[in-house]
Formats: C-alpha cells, sequence, structure tokens
C-alpha cells in the first residue's frame, strides 16, 4: 500500500508559481500575478490545512448467491479523511452489469468523517462464477495537489444459479429403485396408490377389503371377498450426462439467446430439482474441459452440490479431433439416464447407443438451439453446415431407431411423454438387439 | 468528461484574452497553445496543462502590452481554471461518471481561491507606485515567505508510508 504522494498539479502550481514569479518581477508584469496569486494561495491553503488520513476500502455485495434474473447491489465504502475526490473503478463481470451501467464513478470526498459510499447496481444475467472488483481506488486531497493509489484490492465472486426453467413432469421414471418414494412401482404393495380391486388371498389385511363391493358380490352368502389393490411406492436414481464439449450458439444471458450450453445447464438444473424434491437420487457427470462426477444422492445439499458443479462448466479449447466422453462406471442398471447434450460429433451418439444395449432406460436430450449457425468464413460454410445437419439428421434417426427418445428441451413437461413411452417399454418383454 | 471540457473551454479563454494577430509570433504560438490543449484533454496528468498555460501566457506577454484590470482577472482566472480542472481529470478516464456534487464543490473552491487571488492582487496594486512604502514592503515580504513555504510544503508532503493492519503474528 502506498501513502499520499505528489501530483503533477504540485509541481506545476510550484513552478508557475516561481516561473511566472520571477517573470513578473523581471519583465515588469503585474498582471501576470493574477496567475501566480491563486496558483500560491491554492498550493499553501491546500498543503497547510489538508492532513488526509490513510483510506480504507471495503466491498459489500448484497447477496453473493442468485438466481438468474435477479437484482442486487455491490457498496464500495470508502474511508477516507481529508479526501477531496475519490475516484473507484468497479469492474465487474459483462454478466452482471446492467445495460449501459458504468462501472466507474469520480465522486466526492467524505464531507464529515464518515466513510464514501458507492452504490453498483448488478444484475445476474447469466449463471456461473462472476466476479466484482478488484475495486481500484485514487484519492484526491488539496485540490488536487496530492494523491493515494490507484489502489487496487478488494473483489467478490457472485454465484448466479441456473434456474429459471421449471419442469413440472408428471410421468413416473421407468424404473424405481429404492424402497420409499413417490414413485409408483409395478409391484403391488401397501401405499395409498389405489389401482383397482381384486380377489381376496390370504395374507391380506382386514382393512384393505373393500366391502361395497364384496357385498355386492354376495360375500354374505358364500360369495368371494374383494379387497383394494395397490401398488408400492419406490423412489428413483435419475443420472443426469451433461455433454458440455461443445458449446453451440451465443448467449445472451437470461433474456437474451440461450447457447447450447446454456440450455443444458438449465435444464439438468431444473430436472436435478424436480426429481430431488420427489425424494429420488440424482447424480451428475459432466464433460467439459474436465470431467467431473457427483455421485447420486438425495436431498436439498445433493442440489446444492450439483449446482457448485453446473457453475465450474467451461466449454473446452478444441484444437483438433473429438474430445473423449467417458463411459458411467458403477452406473446402477436401473437408472435413469438423462443425457443432455447438442449431439455434436459421434462420440455421444455411441454412447448412448452403448448404454441403452446395457440395458438403462436413456433419454436424450437435444439441446442444440434452433437458431445456432457457425460465424462464416468462406463460401463453403453453409454449404458445410447443410452436410453436417444432414449428417446429424441421420445419426439422430439411428439411435431413434434403437429405441432411445430424443427430446428437444422446451421446459415444462419436457420429458413426459417420452418416459410414459419408456415405462411402457419396461414392463412389456425385453428383446436385446 | 465534465472535467476534460472545463480545461479546454478554460484554455480556450486564455488563448482568447491574449487574441494574437493570427499571422504573427504570437499567433504561431496561441497555435501552439490549442495543440497543446487537445493534447492536455487526452492526456491531463502529464506536463500539457503547464505547456497550455505557459504557451498561452508567452502569448499573452507578446500580445498583449498594457491589459486593464478585467482582462488580466480574467486571463489568471481561466489559467487557474486550466490547473484546477487538470488535477481533476487526471484522477481517472474520459469515461468517469462524475457526481454533480464534487463538480459543484471542485470548481466553487477553485473559482473562490481564483476570486481571492484577484481581490489580493488587486489590493496590493495601489502599493506599487509608492516609493518607500511600508506596506509594500511588508505585501513583498509576505509573497517571498509565501512562496518560500511552497517548496518545504512540497517536500514534507512526500511522507506517509504503509500502514500496518492486523494482528502482528508471533513465531
Amino acid at each position: 500500500m502506498t501513502g499520499w504522494v505528489p501530483t503533477g498539479a504540485l509541481f506545476r502550481a510550484a513552478a508557475l508559481a516561481g516561473g511566472l514569479g520571477a517573470l513578473a518581477i523581471l519583465l515588469r508584469r503585474p498582471d501576470l500575478l493574477y496567475l501566480v496569486a491563486p496558483l500560491t494561495l491554492g498550493a499553501v491553503w491546500g498543503l497547510a490545512r489538508t492532513r488526509p488520513g490513510q483510506p480504507r476500502v471495503r466491498l459489500l455485495v448484497e447477496a453473493d448467491v442468485l438466481p438468474e434474473g435477479a437484482v442486487s447491489t455491490a457498496h464500495i465504502e470508502v474511508e477516507a479523511p481529508g479526501a477531496a475526490a475519490l475516484a473507484v473503478d468497479t469492474p465487474a463481470s459483462a454478466w452482471l452489469r446492467p445495460a449501459g451501467a458504468r462501472d466507474c464513478a469520480l465522486v466526492a470526498g467524505p464531507s464529515n468523517r464518515g466513510p464514501v459510499r458507492v452504490a453498483l447496481p448488478l444484475v445476474a444475467r447469466r449463471w456461473g462464477r462472476h466476479g466484482v472488483g478488484p475495486v481500484t481506488v485514487t484519492a484526491l486531497a488539496a485540490d488536487g495537489l496530492l494523491r493515494w493509489g490507484p489502489h487496487t484490492g478488494v473483489e467478490e465472486t457472485v454465484r448466479v444459479l441456473p434456474l429459471p426453467d421449471r419442469f413440472d413432469g408428471a410421468a413416473d421414471v421407468p424404473q424405481a429403485r429404492g424402497a420409499l418414494g413417490v414413485h409408483r412401482s409395478p409391484r403391488s404393495g401397501d401405499s395409498a396408490e389405489l389401482v383397482g380391486i381384486r380377489q381376496y388371498a390370504p395374507g391380506d389385511r382386514l382393512r384393505r377389503i373393500n366391502w361395497r363391493v364384496s357385498l355386492r358380490a354376495g360375500a354374505l352368502r358364500g360369495g368371494d371377498m374383494y379387497v383394494n389393490a395397490s401398488v408400492a411406492e419406490r423412489d428413483a436414481e435419475v443420472l443426469l450426462l451433461l455433454d458440455g464439449r461443445y458449446d453451440a450458439g451465443a448467449s445472451g444471458g437470461v433474456d437474451g439467446r440461450s447457447s447450447g450450453l446454456d440450455v443444458a445447464v438449465r435444464a439438468t438444473a431444473a430436472l436435478a430439482r424436480f426429481y430431488l424434491q420427489l425424494g429420488d437420487r440424482v447424480g451428475l457427470i459432466t464433460h467439459s474441459d474436465s470431467v467431473l462426477h457427483l455421485p447420486p444422492a438425495g436431498g436439498r445439499r445433493q442440489l446444492t452440490r450439483l449446482l457448485e458443479v453446473l457453475l465450474d462448466l467451461r466449454p473446452p479449447q478444441v484444437v483438433a479431433g473429438e474430445p473423449a466422453l467417458v463411459a458411467p462406471r458403477g452406473l446402477d442398471p436401473r437408472s435413469l439416464v438423462v443425457l443432455l447434450s447438442p449431439l455434436v460429433g459421434r462420440t455421444v451418439f455411441d454412447r448412448a447407443a452403448a448404454m441403452t444395449r446395457m440395458g438403462h432406460p436413456v433419454v436424450v436430450v437435444d439441446t442444440l438451439p434452433a437458431d445456432a449457425v457457425p460465424p462464416v468464413e468462406s463460401p463453403w460454410t453453409e454449404l458445410a453446415l447443410r452436410l453436417w445437419r444432414l449428417e446429424r439428421d441421420t445419426r439422430v434417426h439411428r439411435l431413434a431407431d434403437l429405441g432411445v427418445p430424443i427430446v428437444a428441451w422446451r421446459g415444462t413437461g419436457s420429458l413426459d411423454a417420452v418416459l410414459r413411452d419408456l415405462g411402457r417399454a419396461g414392463s412389456a418383454a425385453r428383446v436385446r438387439r | 468528461m465534465i472535467p476534460r471540457v472545463v480545461l479546454a473551454v478554460s484554455a480556450l479563454a486564455m488563448v482568447l484574452l491574449a487574441w494574437p494577430r493570427p499571422i504573427s509570433f504570437a499567433g504561431l504560438v496561441g497555435a501552439g497553445a490549442l495543440v497543446g490543449t487537445a493534447w492536455a484533454v487526452g492526456r491531463p496528468g502529464s506536463v500539457a496543462p503547464l505547456a497550455v498555460i505557459a504557451l498561452a501566457v508567452l502569448d499573452w506577454l507578446i500580445s498583449v502590452p498594457d491589459p486593464g484590470l478585467l482582462r488580466s482577472a480574467a486571463f489568471g482566472v481561466a489559467g487557474f481554471l486550466v490547473h484546477s480542472a487538470a488535477a481533476l481529470a487526471h484522477a481517472g478516464p474520459p469515461g468517469f461518471a462524475v457526481q454533480p456534487a464534487l463538480l459543484v464543490r471542485w470548481f466553487a473552491r477553485a473559482g473562490a481561491l481564483a476570486l481571492l487571488g484577484v481581490v489580493v492582487v488587486a489590493a496590493t496594486g495601489p502599493l506599487a507606485g509608492q516609493r518607500n512604502s511600508a506596506a509594500l514592503v511588508l505585501a513583498g515580504l509576505l509573497a517571498a515567505t509565501v512562496l518560500a513555504a511552497l517548496p518545504v510544503l512540497v517536500h514534507r508532503r512526500r511522507v506517509p508510508g504503509p500502514v500496518r493492519t492486523g494482528r502482528r503474528l508471533r513465531p
């Protein structure tokens, strides 16, 4: 940290006062004293009167965890006794700055002993970890003759959670797994989920007898007894496999266009929240610049952990070749695998097909934005894009022929129809191809 | 941006108050002052403001042999505003949003100092024609003291070092 130092203005004042004073005497031009006098008075008055203290800078962010679209404020508090002016420069991430906002301000110094506060509005425009600062403060004292700084100091990180997309599914997962939960199991069991009425069998509890139906059937005259049939409720294990190896399209933030990675991250967060609220266990594997594996677990803490993993996603710098898509290990055969991918490259199709052949119920969520086009770099770009789209469509159809449902993410209820179909397919006789 | 605008306008006022003939050495110096103004607006922390004031004073000395009180006072005020605006503009880049309260406080203080200087010089002016005047000697001594005090104050201001905060760790 540096102290207060003389500025160019002090040397200018001294040079002009001395030089012009001498000229006024030598050339007998007293009119020059009209310039010498305020320079001298200002310098002497300012330096003799002002005793600036050591400034201290604090940065306070009202909320360091925000959902996308939320608004917050960063407060920069500068204690600078004796300072006449403060230049406060607070660069913030482009995804936190409101449109047209300046991150630098020149404000008056404290008129009393209290600190000077500068408010910086923040708008969480895109998920991720975004920096506020480092704050650079320059203080001026004695009419600009003394300067402190520029001193670069404190900074904060704001975590913006990708949670604007709500997913309200109604369909059950194809193969429920655990012993407790809210999904209907194909097995019969004790629950409030009524699936029909069946004939009494030895072992049925008396409280399950449906007396109305049994009486109509003549149970008192020696006829059959009937009981309410219900199915067991089970929880499920859902594995979200996020392919972040490529980001297609440009991101415009929460209120603009979405890139492929935006769609994938927001869909992953929405799916995770939905299934965790149901009591299911959710795991996550992300493939971006590194492979991150979050084992399946349930509860609110798992949602927090999962969102933290999503915040660090960055598409890798692809130089040549296709980045690998690692096969998930130790995966429960009954886990529902939701693969979120822009379906770019060849590996993702092979991986989805392999998991389906292994017997996992796999759903592919296509996160490629419809308006994503590469920059036109040559006359061949458009033709190459058409060829690539044809090739991609062919692979998508091949994957669909294997029985892998592929849906585009549309938020609420995107997966319902797919999960219903998978459930029916799961209860039917399986033929492995 | 406003401090830079004040700097440019004040520098222009200095050149206009000298009003040099275009085709002359004074005109050339005035043109140099205008070029220096553009430089000073771009880099107010450099020697450009000093050069602008120096060139404008040279222009003034050549073009205005016998100025009146008002013209001299206006020239002095404009020169001091160039200095003061450059000091404020040096605090940050042109894109800085300047708080209106700061502008008012800064330039009101600069204007007050400039007017005080004019009053002091105008008040001591009548003494200049008197020989063997005790008041003239006193004013001269006062001015010399102030000019001598300035370098001393500049030297003393190079002092404060870093302030240690927090607890010292024991080995």
